[in-house]
Order: structure tokens, then sequence, then C-alpha cells
């Protein structure tokens, strides 16, 4: 990002100034004494609920209004409830007005949720997260294996956060899948034995038939090891394995192009749980399946001119696609290795592809068959466009395959753990040496004497019973792999009172924070040196780690359970009325609100950017989607916004949109919640037992817009209180349909008029009285009045996700005191993540 | 006085259609059970291509229409199942379930899901089978959690699978076809080789157990209270793991039950399917009896013309000679004689758990059986054929012919059936609701 502001941010920031810019709405964060409600108990209640012989046996005179430290909570639930109904106080009764009855109901709302912070845990240890785990392991046996595959995926907390600690549970079953997964990561990362037999195999077309493939073993290049396997028996009468031919096929409708050359295609859905090849592809099937280990692809490839003119004509680039996988019984199933290659040369170049097996669709085992076999395939994946004259073509030589690739041996995975012995030391010596490195990595922390002795009274029993160093080094390994202090993140505090993180500790919070993963060598040096604990040391640890790229397991976690991207995997779209809705572009919606992030993040932009702004990040898919122009290709990029494009800020992203929509139609009430839960921290009470949900096919509700139906909604006592705080800050999204789009003109407006004639009414009064018609104003009336709340909404969703747990109390406090600092240094998401950690909340135990 | 369990009665010679068994060491055996809860068990039966059911204006209609004709008590069975007559107060047909998401499916996949309720629609990741999620409860209370069974053996491709089972990732799980091979794991003593590398991986566990749970306890040590309260989970599992270790290795010591292998025919091929699919039969039944296993599934025929078991109508010269797809693809009168040959071989199999007694009733009693299709007619993955037999003891009320009004999720059904072999889930296979009206 450009450090100076685009014209329409600064118009936007003096129209904030103008209005008093950043200063607070107060009246938002002071809280409601029981003094203010207490009167209202007494004229309304007492009469019945005092003295002897109380109605419903209920004493409110008696209820301590204490809710955190007092015994009447169920009592004052029972309270809230009926005022909620609205069957209480009785009709006989004086009325209760409505501005005291919503006085009444939020103060209890204010107390039932301090009350419920209260009882949150004030634990700091908890297990690994999955992705952390799978992470962490990854990063200490040096293999990119999916490790966490077999682990149930973690729960969420009702803040949405999977880190967090009360729902990181332990049971028998995941304990045993720990310990089977520590057993068969060490039988990978440490080898013994010769290297195994290498697969190498070229195939290329033959002349000029496209259809046919040649196959031909490769010799044994001179700095690998490992055999090469021949493909050929020596008797020359059967295949070792057989490969079939998938070669380059056509589509039969289409013309055969003499050059050999493929045309932009893409896999096509076969009706039934599995694709088609592309009608244009290279592709061989296997009757062995390379099942695991790294595989090496590698593809001679150029861009090939178009004929009719001789020469290259630049229209598009063709994007090269490598695929592995498998068949089935109708189809195949495919992944893509990495990224499509742009190909802009029209001279032959070779591109490598590598991958683990371990990640990729691999057929049943069992006997092989045309039907059940491995599947490499290669084409050109450049959009295709109908009658396009020249369209991007490439051109494929050849393909090789090479499998498993084992650049040395023993493997870099080894060696890493078992470095070589140049030392000469004893066996027992560097074993020592080996285990002791190793739990220091897993551990987070240097071991003390004490516990290195144990670790290795545990390897001489196992060097005992095992046939080799290496089974007892796998083994005692495996047990660091499988200790409570590498599972969990633990942080000593026997003395019980409240401690500041030790150096390591304070390490390990920060790394988890932003890495997901164990610290670097850079921060355990620094742990190690008692400086990490130095505020300034600290703020330019927490910068570099925001800079590095791993901290995109911060962007994608945070910002997915903060801001509830899953919903939009959630949502059923409706097909006829989004015909063009796709998972590609699922998931590009999905991307757009993770990279925005990123990018605010990386460049400490104010956070009043997540609220509005003047740019977004978009591939070709989304642009598409949005209608923007000249946007091409996957990647995604950062890209100016214009005022008719109706977008910038989260509230705009289609991610969003869709994630609150019905499928059919944007759903105000749930855009509205969206709103106030994550952006503000106000979530509204869910709704008393027994109210139904709206029911669009209601026949009294059918006909009218939603905007009717909800006021229809309203007009329930029980619903009142709380959807008249919900509801306007849903309807001003009314502009933007089920995924998203701008429905005021465009193809929005053209895909609106199939659904409905209503007209689109995005009009609505805020609690407190203001009018606002569209979600622009919306967003002003957010910045202009709401700036503060959201700041602290935001620190408080950081500080939880940084702990790992739900805010208690005190935490709260915490995250709030912060907010002034965080206003005076400018709002910059990377400072707020420094101010995080510079915390005492952050730092302590 | 009627055979008790061999639990109770030592040395009884138990009589089983064809085979004894006498059973030595009740203290062995005992052990199976430590807390002596009587064994739930768990059977799935399936078979490919669904089955024959003529319009209503067709001659046929009136007999050979695979689902009884009227509804609840009064039901009456057709010729295509009414060898299942003697046991109708054992079992329910029920109409008009499926699985939700696989109903707009061509329906040759079935054998994929029938157990498990995936959705395959966007792509074959497959999940947990009713059958292993049984076998996560009481696996670890018999020698053998669970029996994978099919008359094809293996996996076979994915979405034509020759098993029914899958694991906790939704992997296939590798179907047993040779009886004689399950025989002998079932009731044979592994080499000495085997049971010594058994052996020596139960020893290594447990060392590894009691180091994590030395090092677990010294952790607590260092901790505050509340950090406490989360590692005791740890401790916990470590514990359990602990005594599953001890468990596994007591199995090890333990005699196998004594299986006389002359009463049971293991010289049969798929060639002679009716042998073959009967053996596969007894030896479920000799499993259970035993209670060398609590689960089991066993795939008669599979999915479209997949395998050996596609040439069983030809060879028992059922249709012409296009095997059983082709017969699901012909008249309905083959497909109908082949309905009625099946239904004869699991009343065989209802006839042989009837017939085995345990101190309150009959092995059937504490067993569901799962016997059906996962399509009506091919390509028709709605209203599949199911009859579910047993568990008298587990609060099953039978006799009925369930249909329902509109189609129900096949997982209303696997939910009640899970919960009454005491297994808590709150949901399966996009189950919406409950059974209830087969409880009480």
């Amino acid at each position: 990002m450009t450090d100076v502001f685009p014209p329409r941010l600064i118009a936007f920031l003096l129209a904030l100034g103008s209005v008093g810019g950043f200063v607070a709405n107060a009246t938002a964060a002071e809280p409601l004494k029981f003094e203010r409600v207490a009167p209202l108990l007494q004229k309304h209640c007492h009469s019945c609920h005092s003295g002897d012989k109380p109605k419903g046996e209920l004493r409110i005179d008696r209820l301590d209004p204490d809710l955190i430290k007092g015994k009447d909570g169920d009592h004052w639930r029972e309270v809230y409830d009926r005022l909620n109904f609205g069957d209480m106080p009785p009709e006989d009764s004086p009325p209760l007005a409505a501005e005291d009855r919503e006085l009444l109901i939020s103060w209890l709302v204010q107390e039932r949720r301090r009350a419920s912070l209260a009882k949150n845990s004030t634990a700091h240890f908890r297990r690994l997260t999955r992705r952390e785990y799978e992470l962490t392991m990854q990063e200490l046996l040096g293999l990119p294996l999916p490790f966490a595959a077999k682990l149930p995926e973690d729960g969420r907390s009702a803040d949405g956060f999977r880190n967090n600690g009360e729902m990181l549970r332990m049971s028998p079953r995941q304990y045993e899948t720990y310990l089977q997964i520590a057993d068969e990561a060490l039988a990978e990362a440490i080898v013994s034995g010769t290297p195994p037999e290498v697969h190498r195999y070229r195939f290329e077309t033959i002349g000029d038939k496209p259809n046919e493939l040649q196959v031909t073993s490769l010799p044994k290049p001179d700095d690998r090891p490992g055999e090469s396997f021949e493909y050929f028996r020596k008797d020359g009468k059967e295949k070792a394995f057989r490969i079939w031919n998938m070669a380059v096929r056509e589509d039969k409708n289409q013309p055969k192009d003499p050059d050999g050359a493929l045309p932009p295609s893409a896999v096509r859905r076969h009706s039934e749980a599995a694709i088609k090849l592309p009608p244009y592809c290279f592709a061989a099937g296997f009757h062995r399946a390379f099942r695991t280990g790294e595989t090496l692809i590698r593809v001679r490839v150029a861009n090939l001119p178009t004929k009719e003119t001789g020469e290259h004509v630049e229209t598009r680039l063709p994007l090269l696609t490598v695929a592995l996988g498998c068949t089935n019984y109708h189809g195949v199933e495919l992944k893509t290795i990495g990224e499509p290659i742009v190909i802009d040369h029209t001279d032959f170049r070779t591109h490598e592809f590598r991958v683990r097996m371990e990640t990729m669709p691999v057929p049943n085992v069992g006997p092989p068959a045309d039907k059940n076999a491995a599947v490499l395939a290669a084409w050109n994946s450049a959009t295709a466009i109908k009658g396009e004259a020249f369209p991007p073509r490439l051109k494929i030589e050849w393909v090789e395959i090479e499998a498993p690739y084992l650049d040395r041996w023993p493997t870099a995975s080894h060696t890493n753990l078992l470095f070589p012995n140049d030392d000469n030391l004893s066996e027992a010596d560097y074993a020592r040496k080996v285990v002791e490195r190793f739990a220091a990595q897993a551990y987070r922390r240097p071991l003390t004497s004490s516990e290195l002795d144990r670790l290795m009274h545990y390897w001489s029993e196992s060097r005992q019973a095992a046939d080799s160093l290496e089974q007892s080094l796998r083994e005692t390994l495996g047990v660091i792999l499988s200790s409570p202090q590498f599972l969990g993140l633990a942080a000593n505090n026997s003395a019980g009172a409240k401690q500041k993180l030790d150096d390591f500790e304070l390490a390990a919070r920060l790394s988890y924070f932003l890495w997901s993963t164990k610290p670097d060598k850079t921060l355990l040096d620094l742990a190690a040196k008692s400086q990490l604990r130095d505020p300034k040391v600290l703020a330019e640890q927490t910068r570099r780690l925001i800079q590095d790229p791993k901290a995109w397991q911060f962007i994608e976690q945070f910002t997915e359970q903060w801001l509830e991207l899953d919903r939009l995997q959630r949502v059923t779209v409706n097909k006829r009325h989004y015909p063009d809705f796709n998972e590609d572009l699922a998931a590009a919606m999905r991307l757009e609100t993770l990279h925005y992030f990123g990018e605010i993040l990386r460049s400490d932009a104010n956070i009043a950017q997540l609220l509005n702004s003047d740019f977004t990040c978009v591939n070709e898919t989304l642009a598409a989607h949005y209608g923007i122009e000249g946007v091409v290709g996957p990647q995604f990029r950062r890209v100016p916004l214009e005022a008719s494009h109706h977008r910038g800020g989260v509230l705009t992203h289609a991610s969003i949109l869709t994630g609150t929509s019905d499928g059919s139609d944007g759903h105000p009430v749930k855009r509205g919640m969206w709103l106030l839960k994550n952006l503000l921290d106000e979530t509204p009470p869910p709704p008393p037992p027994t109210v139904p949900e709206l029911d669009r096919k209601d026949p009294k509700v059918r006909d009218l817009t939603i905007p009717q139906a909800m006021a229809l909604h309203r007009e329930s006592t029980a619903c009142l209180g709380c959807h008249k705080k919900i509801d306007p800050w849903g309807l001003a999204f009314e502009e933007y349909d089920a995924i998203g789009h701008w429905q005021r003109d465009g193809v929005g407006a053209t895909l609106r008029k199939n659904r409905t004639r209503h007209a689109i009414d995005s009009s609505a009064e805020l609690p407190g009285g203001v009018k606002i018609d569209g979600l622009q104003a919306l967003q002003t009336e957010l910045l202009r009045t709401r700036q503060d709340d959201f700041r602290k909404a935001l620190l408080r969703k950081v500080l939880a996700y940084a702990l790992g747990r739900s805010l208690t109390l005190e935490d709260l406090a915490a995250a709030d005191e912060l907010a002034p600092t965080l206003k005076s240094r400018g709002d910059g998401l990377a400072t707020l993540v420094e101010v995080i950690t510079a915390s005492a909340a952050f730092q302590s135990k | 006085m009627p055979q008790q369990s061999w639990l109770l009665n030592r040395r009884t010679l138990l009589r089983g259609a064809g085979i004894a068994l006498a059973l030595p060491w009740l203290e062995a055996m005992s052990h199976a059970a430590p807390t002596a809860t009587k064994p739930k068990r768990f059977c799935g039966l399936f078979f490919g291509n669904g089955v024959g059911l003529p319009d209503k204006k067709h001659a046929a209609f009136q007999d050979w229409h695979w689902f009884p004709h009227d509804e609840g008590k009064d039901f009456r069975f057709t010729k295509s199942i009414d060898p299942l007559e003697p046991h109708r107060n054992d079992l329910t047909i029920f109409g008009g379930l499926s699985h939700p998401t696989s109903r707009q499916l061509v329906g040759h996949n079935t054998a994929d899901i029938w157990l498990s309720g995936a959705d395959i629609r966007e792509n074959l990741n497959n999940s947990i089978s009713l059958d292993q999620l049984v076998a996560r409860q009481y696996g670890d209370q018999t020698r053998v959690p669970s029996l994978v069974l099919s008359s094809n053996g293996g996996v076979g491709p994915k979405s034509r699978t020759t098993t029914i089972s899958f694991d906790a990732q939704g992997r296939a799980i590798p179907a047993e076809s040779s009886p004689r091979s399950i025989f002998e794991r079932l009731f044979e003593r592994p080499s000495d080789q085997d049971q010594a590398a058994r052996a020596k991986a139960l020893t290594t566990g447990k060392r590894r157990v009691d180091f994590l749970l030395d090092d677990a306890r010294s952790l607590r040590n260092r901790l505050g209270s509340p950090d406490q309260q989360r590692l005791d989970e740890f401790l916990q599992s470590l514990s359990e793991v602990e005594s599953r270790l001890i468990r596994a290795e007591d199995w090890l010591d333990k005699a196998m039950p004594e299986v006389d292998r002359t009463k049971i025919n293991l010289d049969v091929s798929p060639k002679g399917p009716t042998d073959f699919i009967r053996t596969m039969f007894d030896l479920i039944v000799l499993a259970f009896e035993t209670d060398t296993t609590r689960v089991a599934t066993y795939q008669i025929a599979a999915e479209d013309g997949v395998g050996i078991c596609d040439r069983f109508p030809a060879i028992l010269g059922i249709g012409k000679k296009d095997g059983h797809h082709g017969v699901s693809h012909g008249p309905v009168e083959h497909w109908a004689e082949y309905d009625r040959y099946l239904s004869e071989q699991f009343a065989y199999f209802l006839s042989r758990l009837s017939k085995v007694r345990e101190p309150d009733g009959r092995i059937l009693d504490d067993t569901l059986v799962l016997y059906g299709s996962g399509t009506s007619t091919t390509h028709n993955a709605r209203n599949y054929p199911l009859v579910l037999a047993g568990g008298k003891n587990l609060g099953l009320q039978h006799g009925r012919f369930i249909k329902q009004k509109e189609e129900r999720p096949l997982g209303d059904l696997f939910v009640t059936m899970l919960h009454r072999l005491d297994i808590p889930v709150k949901s399966f296979a996009d189950n919406t609701s409950e059974f209830s009206e087969l409880v009480g």
C-alpha cells in the first residue's frame, strides 16, 4: 500500500472530521446502573412479587442485583423472559411504558452478559489446535505432510474461535490418534537402509499421432539416489505396471488441432460425484499408484504461435495446469498441483512441479483396473472464450514423472533430525544430542537436566530392545511428540497468583498467535538472552512476524473465524436465481476478505478501512462478479474502487453478503445480527424459546417485501425489543442480493427482475433515531458514531484469539483499556496487534 | 433346559446348525466384558441393484412386488420375501427411507454410502459407516473390533466399492472374502512370530504411556489450578489408553475359543453361491456366539456389474447369462426370483441367530441386523428396500411394515439404532429426527 491516501479516501476522512471525527458516542459505552432500574422494578413488580405470599413464588424485591456473585441468575432469567414475552406485568396492572421495558431489558442483557463472562475460565493451558499441531509437526520434521488428517476438527467457542482452550478437549481416542500419528511421522522422517526404487518415465506423443503416447524409462540421474525401475520387464513380455494412454483428447464436437496443440479447456462436471478430464489434455493413467512420498513432474511446453498468421498474435496467454488424481467408475478425481503457470515463451522450456502424494487423491487399494487407476493430466486452463479467433494455445512436447523423488539419501528430513555424527561421538552421546535438540524444539524451551535424563533413560531402554539406533531414536522422539508439553501450550505457574510469562512462554504465545506454529530460531534466541520482554524488541518482533508470510495463518484463521466466513459454505445458493454461482466464485469471495484483511494488516492501515475503503482485493473471477474490468488471472491483487462499483470495506464483500443471505435474497436479520455481533461486539440475546422463525412460505408473509415482513415480525412484543436494535442495520444492506450483486442496476437488477417485482427498500431508522438509506449511508453512520465501539470490538476479538480463551471480565476491561492508546497511535491494524502483544493481559499467566 | 450362553456354562457344548464348539476357561472369557454388560451387536447385510418392483398394473404386482402389501401389523408378504414369514415378529420392513443427498444420483454408487450417508455429489470423500461407529464403542471389548466381509473382497473402485465399511477418515476398509482365512484369523492361534511381534508392540506402547503419564503428572505440579483441570483431561485420557493396552495384552495370553473346524464348511467358493453365502453367515454367527466380535458387515452382492457376485444369478440359473446387473435391467420375473433367493439366505441367517440362546433370550434379541439395498429399483436411490431384524431386548417393537408418506432420511433410523446400542450420538447421516415409532 502507498503512504498517500487516494483522493476519495481523503474526502471521506475530511467528511468525518467535519462531523466531529473520531469522537465517541459516549452513551454507547456507559454501563447501566442498577439504581436506574430499581425504581421501575419497585413500581411494576413488587406489588405482587414481594411479601410472604409472592405471586409465582418469586420475590423480586429480594433478588440479588449482583448477577455475578449472587445466586439469583435463574430468577433474573425468568424476569427477563417474561418482560421479553410481554406477559408481565399482567394486563390488569398499570402498563409498563415501552422505553421503561426496554431499559429493564437492556440492564438485564448487560448484567447477564457480564455474569457469563465472569464464568469464563482463567486457564491458559490449552491443547494445540488441529492446525497448530499440523504446522508445528511440519516444521519440526521438515515434512509438508497432512499430519492432522486423522484428527477431528476442533470445535468453535461461542465467540467463534477454534483456538479457545475450553473447546480444545482431549479424549482417549484423540490421544491414541496422536500416538499413531507420531509413529507414522517418524517412520517417514527417519529412514534406514538403502534408497527405494524410483520410477522415472517420460511420456511423449508419437509423430503426428497426438492420440498416442510413447513411454520411455529414464536412466538414473548422476546426482540423485535410488535405482530406476524398469517399465518393461527384462523378458520383454510383461510390463511391470501398465500405463494406459489418455493422451491428447479431443472433444468429439470440436475439430482436431493438426498441431496437436491444446486450446483452452477445463474439467467438466460429470453428472455424478466425478469430473471428466478436459476435452483437450495430455494425460496418462497408471495401474500402479504412488501413494506416498514426493513426486516430481516435469513438463516441456511452449506457447504455440497461432497457425493462421505464422506468428504469435498477442491476445491472451495460455496457462499450464498439472494435476494428479485417480479414476473412479464415472470419470476422474483430480487435484491441481500448485498454481497454474503462465506460458509466455514460444520456445520449449521445462517447468517442474513437485508434490507429496499424501496430499493428493489416490485410487482405492486393490487390484488395478481402468476404473481404479492413478491419473496424471496436464492442460491449458486459460478461460475458454466462445468464438475467439486466436485462442491462446500451448503445446506439450513431453511430460516426465519421477516417483518417489529423492534429492538425496538419507533424506533431508532425516539428516535434519539425525545430523551427521562428525565429532565421532559415542552412540549414547550422539543420541543425547539428537534428543536434546529435538525436545527443545518440540517443547519450545530448553530442557532441564532431569528432563533430559528421563528421556535418555527411555532411549537406553529402547536401544536395548530395538535392532537399530534409528529405531530407538524413532521411539524416543515419538514420546516427545506425544507429550502434553508438546501437544499443549503450558505456562508454569505453581505459585497460583498472576505472573508474567517467562521469555520462552512469551515467545510461544507470540508465535502461536501470529503464525500458529512454534517460535523460530530468532525468537528462541531472543528468549534465551532474556531480551524478548524488552518492549522495543517485542514490538520489533511483532512487526517481523506480521510481515512474514507465515502470518497468513493469523490472517486466514482470525478473519475467517471473526467474520464467520464459513457461513458462505453453509448457505445453499439458489441456482435458479443465480445460475452463475459456483464453487470457484465462492472460494474467490472468501479469499477477497482474507487478502483484504492481510493488506490492511501488512500496511498497518487504519482499522476504519475495514468498514469502508476505496480499494479491495480481487482476482479475475471475483472482478467479473463485481464488474471490475482489467483483472486477468487467478491471483488476488489490490485494485482501486470507483463509486460506480458500490464496493468498499467488508460490509460490501460478497463473502459477507452471501453468508448472510438465505440463498435467494439477502436476509436483513442475519445481516443486522452479523454486524452487531462481529463489528460492534453487541451480540443480541437469543430469541426467547417458542418464538417461531419468520416463515417465508406463510401466506401472510409470502407477498410482502422483506422489510414489510420484518415489520410484521417486530409487531410481536416478544420480538420487538431486540429486533428494533437488529433489523435497521440489516435493512440498509437491501441494495445487495443473495450473492452480493449490487441490485440497483446492471446484472443485479436484471436478476432481481426475474425474482421479484418489489422495489428495493433500503431505508431504515437506526437505534437513536438517525434515518439512513442504503449501505453507503450506514457505513458513514458507523464511522461517525460507532468508531469507538468498533475499535473496542476489534481489540476484544483479537485479544480473545491471542489468548486462546473467552475473555474474562478482567480480560475485557484490559482490552477496553487499550483503546485510547490505539486511537492515539493512529488506529493502524498492525499497531493494534502490537498494542495487544505489549499489553499486560497478553504477557501474563 | 434351554441352551445357555457360554458366558455362564463352562464347557457346555453349543450346537448351532451343524457347528459345535466347546468353550473353555470361563474366567478368560468373562474378561471380554469387564463390567459384565451384556453384549449388544450390529450386523449390516447389503446387496446392490435394488429389487423388483412391478407396476400396479403389472401381472406380477400381487406376487412379486418386493415391498409387502398393506401397512402396519397387517402387512402381507409377497413371494419376493415370504421366506421371512417365520421371522415376522422379529423384523420390521421399511418403505420410504433413503439418504437425502444421494437421491438425485444415478444410484449405482450406493454401496459406498449405504451405511455412512455421506454426501458424494461433489466428490467421493466418504465418512465413517454405522458399523465402524459401533465398533468404536465396543471394539476393544472383544478380540476382533469388527468383521468386514464381502463376496467379492477388497474395496473395489470408488463409487462401486466391494465393501460397505468405512473408517473414521472415510477410507474404504478392505473386506475379507475367503471363509478359510476368516476362520483362521478368528479362531486359530496366530503364529508365534505374529504373537511375539504383537507382544513387543504392546510392551513398547505401555512403556510409552507410562512415561507420558509421569510426564503429565510432573507438568501438573508446575501449573496453576485452572490449568491443572485442563491437563487432567490429558491424564485421564492417557490412563484410559493404558487400560486399553492392558486389555489388548490380556487377549494375547487368552486362549482362542475352541471351535471345531470340521463342523463348518470352509470348502466353499463363490462358484457355489448358496454354500458360500451361508458359510459367510455361519462365520458371523460363530463370531457373535463366541463374542469374538460384536460388529459385522457383509456385502452379499455389489452394485452394478462389479465382481464375482454379479455372476451369482447366472450360476443359479436365474435369468439369462447376463449377471445380477443384467437381471436388474431385465424382465421383473427373473429379478424377483433373485429377490426371493436372497430372502431365503437372509432367513437362514435369522434362523441361525434365533437358535443360539443367551441367558435371557436369543442372540438375535441383542443384535440389530439391517438387511437391504441402496436403491429401490436400479437407478432409483429412494425408497430403499430395508429390513431391520432382531433387538427385542434393546426395546424394538417388530412385526410391521412402516411406510413413509414422504421420503425420509435413513439417518433417522440409524440414529435410533445407535441409541438402542447405547451409543449417544446427537446426529448421523443427515438425520432430521429419530425413529421413535420403532421403540416402545
